[in-house]
């Protein structure tokens, strides 16, 4: 036994529940993680596919040993033989898609709206899966979400795509499309439904990822910790907001370089043809990449801290300071890098990404995580949720 | 049996670490946990390994649900080696550097290998099993839509014009395929917009059109049938015969498929330029093809070759801005007209 439990005077502050933080350390390495990933690749391509779930748990596996929570690493308890039903199902799914295209469009549209139904379901249950059978300190993760709650959390983005399929059935079926004329007069009345249902899908965009946030968030399930999530829409349309106009923001400024840049670099290179023109172009590239960059490290870096910063569960609290800047500056390194290695740095740039990701979280806990138990409800549950396969492999948003 | 190995141990139901010491014996995993004095046994085909990696910490899945957490990795890996537990074959593979090497460069060889080879050939092989009505109505959608845009209008030559040039398609088509069948094809001459110039293009159903600008860049002396026409024309057959507009969309949809997996999930754009050179390197080839079927055919029919060189040059003139630099991108879906020029004077003689 310690000596300090026999010290009453240097116990800590009186205080039934003392907060501390959980130290969260990520310790892979692209270089470890290169060997892991070329071998993977060799062995899915030698074996035409066959070892893709074997190599996903090789993968999953590499990364939850250097993830460490309070010293304690994750451990992913997924049978890949079992994982690989689920991959079969999905190829299944997406080759009848594929395939059905070349029988006919009704049979294409059938399958899509299958598919479409589907979705949420099979993304539950993926979501599930990864959940139920990843432990951490021998005790499982769970996931509570139910199946009508991921349909209602999808249902802002069913309800455009809706609208799209709606119109084009009834505006273009029974069109003779041979007759130009005929053809013209359904797209144009069918046109402002079209632009209805993309109207619809931006402003319900914000709604959709903040449901689908919460429904995630909400159903994470640790011991008896239940997830609580606290960001409103109010939240995530004011991020849709800042967001839109850093794009608008973003290409203005790309129009307006372009319209200062190329009658100058026509004066500083003269007519040269085609040489200004090519590197004209390059640079148009580079800047216009380095935009895309940005945008998707915005989103990428705001929707982590907003979701993370609202999540808690009854000893749990997240947060999460993800700079846009860092995030922007490495996705720009990381491409630069892929180009030059022709797409062998990407097991590098998958660690450098999630190592900053994970580095920007931290966890408080209240009380002491030893007293904590399995729920009864997550042990009889985790059974069941073998059953379900892993879909897609969906990340956590972390 | 050898030494006892002393390892943390969650049980399953508490959060809380206990000591345990595990010992290995006949193949069996024994573990002394707190307050018993009998060991638990596992079969050694039940338990979960950890694969060895200089990052990250060694962990042990019991089939009970526990696990195994090993806090000093280098003291697990001698241990578990006495004990003679076997590393997967992958995991022995990543581990040494020359396995990496090897695989890297198998990899490689197995990506060209699908270049090179296995994509042109499934390509091939998935078109030859294209049912003829299905190309056929592929050609008729594309021409329906492109009259629909409003690039092939009707032609402004003369009916007798276009009649000659029927006649000696016809002719040309005769006398090359005298002891294999002719492709199924059918000519269109069209007036299209000015920026598609003099063109000529073959659809999978055989459609073959001819832009009016082609036909009268190529023969401004009248009547009688340019030579040059004919060899623009005995080219698309052989894109025809070939099926070379269904293997190219096979082909693009393949390297779209391996780019995109390749690097596809991280970066969409990344993945688009290198899958689009590609797909202008088959394009090169096809066009290659088709080249060679046309100075056979010509030859077969009695036409000079060399025709050809006209056809080149007189497209130089018409259409100065072409051979671009685009090629040196390697985005061409055409190879540069010197060699294609050399191609056929090498072939006449």
């Amino acid at each position: 036994m310690s000596e300090a439990l026999t010290k009453p005077q240097e116990a800590p502050v009186n205080n039934d529940s003392p907060k501390s933080q959980l130290a969260l350390a990520f310790t892979a390495s692209g270089s470890e993680y290169f060997r892991i990933w070329v071998v993977n690749l060799l062995l899915i391509i030698v074996t035409l596919g066959f070892f893709m779930p074997f190599a996903k748990v090789r993968r999953l596996r590499y990364f939850y040993a250097n993830t460490l929570i309070d010293q304690q690493p994750l451990a992913f308890h997924g049978d890949p033989w079992k994982m690989l039903r689920g991959y079969l199902l999905m190829l299944l799914l997406f080759g009848g898609y594929a395939v059905s295209g070349y029988v006919s469009p009704w049979a294409a549209l059938g399958v899509f709206l299958l598919l479409a139904l589907l979705w949420p379901a099979l993304w539950r249950s993926s979501v599930r899966f990864r959940l139920h059978n990843t432990s951490w300190r021998g005790l499982r993760f769970g996931f509570a979400g139910d199946t009508a709650d991921a349909y209602k959390a999808m249902l802002p983005l069913f309800l455009p795509g809706l609208i799209f399929v709606a119109a084009n059935t009834w505006f273009l079926s029974g069109v003779d499309d041979s007759d130009p004329q005929a053809m013209k007069e359904a797209l144009e009345a069918q046109l402002p439904w079209i632009l209805l249902g993309f109207v619809l899908m931006a402003a319900l965009f914000p709604l959709c990822l903040q449901m689908i946030k919460r429904y995630q968030h909400q159903g994470y399930r640790y011991a008896d910790q239940q997830g609580q999530f606290s960001a409103g829409a109010g939240a995530f349309y004011k991020f849709g907001a800042k967001f839109i106009g850093l794009s608008l923001v973003g290409f203005i400024c790309l129009g307006v370089t372009a319209a200062v840049a190329v009658p100058l670099l026509g004066v500083v290179f003269g007519n040269t043809g085609m040489g200004g023109a090519v590197l004209i172009g390059l640079l148009f590239t580079v800047v216009y990449v380095g935009l895309l960059s940005l945008l998707g490290a915005y989103f990428t870096a705001r929707v982590q801290n907003l979701s993370w910063n609202a999540t808690r569960s009854q000893a749990l609290v997240f947060s999460s300071s993800l700079s846009v800047a860092s995030l922007t500056a490495l996705i720009m390194k990381n491409l630069l890098l892929m180009i030059v290695t022709l797409g062998l740095y990407r097991p590098f740039a998958v660690v450098n990404v999630m190592a900053l990701r994970l580095g920007a979280v931290e966890v408080e806990v209240e009380g002491n995580i030893d007293a904590w138990r399995a729920s009864a409800a997550l042990s009889t549950e985790a059974t069941s949720g073998e059953m379900a396969g892993d879909f897609f492999g969906i990340d956590m948003g972390l | 049996m050898q030494a006892r190995l002393s390892a943390q141990w969650f049980d399953g139901v508490s959060a809380q670490a206990q000591s345990c010491e595990l010992g290995w014996q006949d193949g069996t995993l024994l573990m002394w946990v707190p307050d018993a004095t009998e060991p638990r046994r596992y079969a050694s085909r039940l338990v979960v390994w950890p694969e060895r990696s200089r990052h990250g910490l060694r962990q042990l899945l019991l089939p009970d649900g526990a696990v195994v957490s090993l806090p000093d990795s280098s003291a697990w890996d001698s241990w578990a080696e006495a004990a003679g537990i076997a590393q997967p074959l992958a995991a022995r593979w990543a581990m040494s550097w020359r396995g990496v090497a090897l695989a890297l460069v198998l990899l490689v060889a197995t990506v060209l290998a699908a270049w090179r080879w296995a994509i042109p050939w499934g390509a091939q092989e998935l078109a030859g099993w294209v049912p003829e009505s299905v190309q056929i109505s592929i050609g008729e959608r594309v021409m329906r839509d492109l009259e629909q845009r409003g690039w092939l209008l009707p032609s402004e030559l003369s009916r007798e014009a276009r009649q000659g040039i029927d006649d000696a398609v016809a002719q040309m088509v005769r006398k090359a395929y005298r002891d294999t069948p002719a492709p199924r094809y059918q000519l269109h001459i069209y007036k299209a917009p000015r920026w598609l110039g003099p063109n000529a293009f073959a659809l999978p159903s055989g459609d073959i059109v001819v832009t009016d600008a082609l036909v009268t860049l190529l023969q401004s002396d009248g009547d009688s049938v340019s030579s040059a026409l004919l060899g623009v024309v005995a080219h698309e057959l052989g894109h025809v015969r070939e099926r070379h507009g269904l293997r190219l969309v096979f082909e693009a949809g393949a390297v779209g498929v391996l780019a995109g997996w390749w690097i596809g999930d991280y970066s969409a754009v990344l993945a688009g330029a290198p899958a689009l050179a590609v797909q202008a390197g088959y394009s090169r080839g096809h066009e290659r093809d088709a080249d060679a079927h046309a100075l056979r055919v010509m030859k077969d029919a009695g036409i000079d070759p060399r025709a050809m060189l006209q056809f080149f040059q007189a497209l130089k003139e018409a259409v100065p801005e072409r051979d671009g630099d685009a090629t040196a991108f390697g985005l061409a879906t055409h190879p540069v007209d010197s060699e294609r020029m050399r191609f056929f004077e090498d072939g006449a003689r």
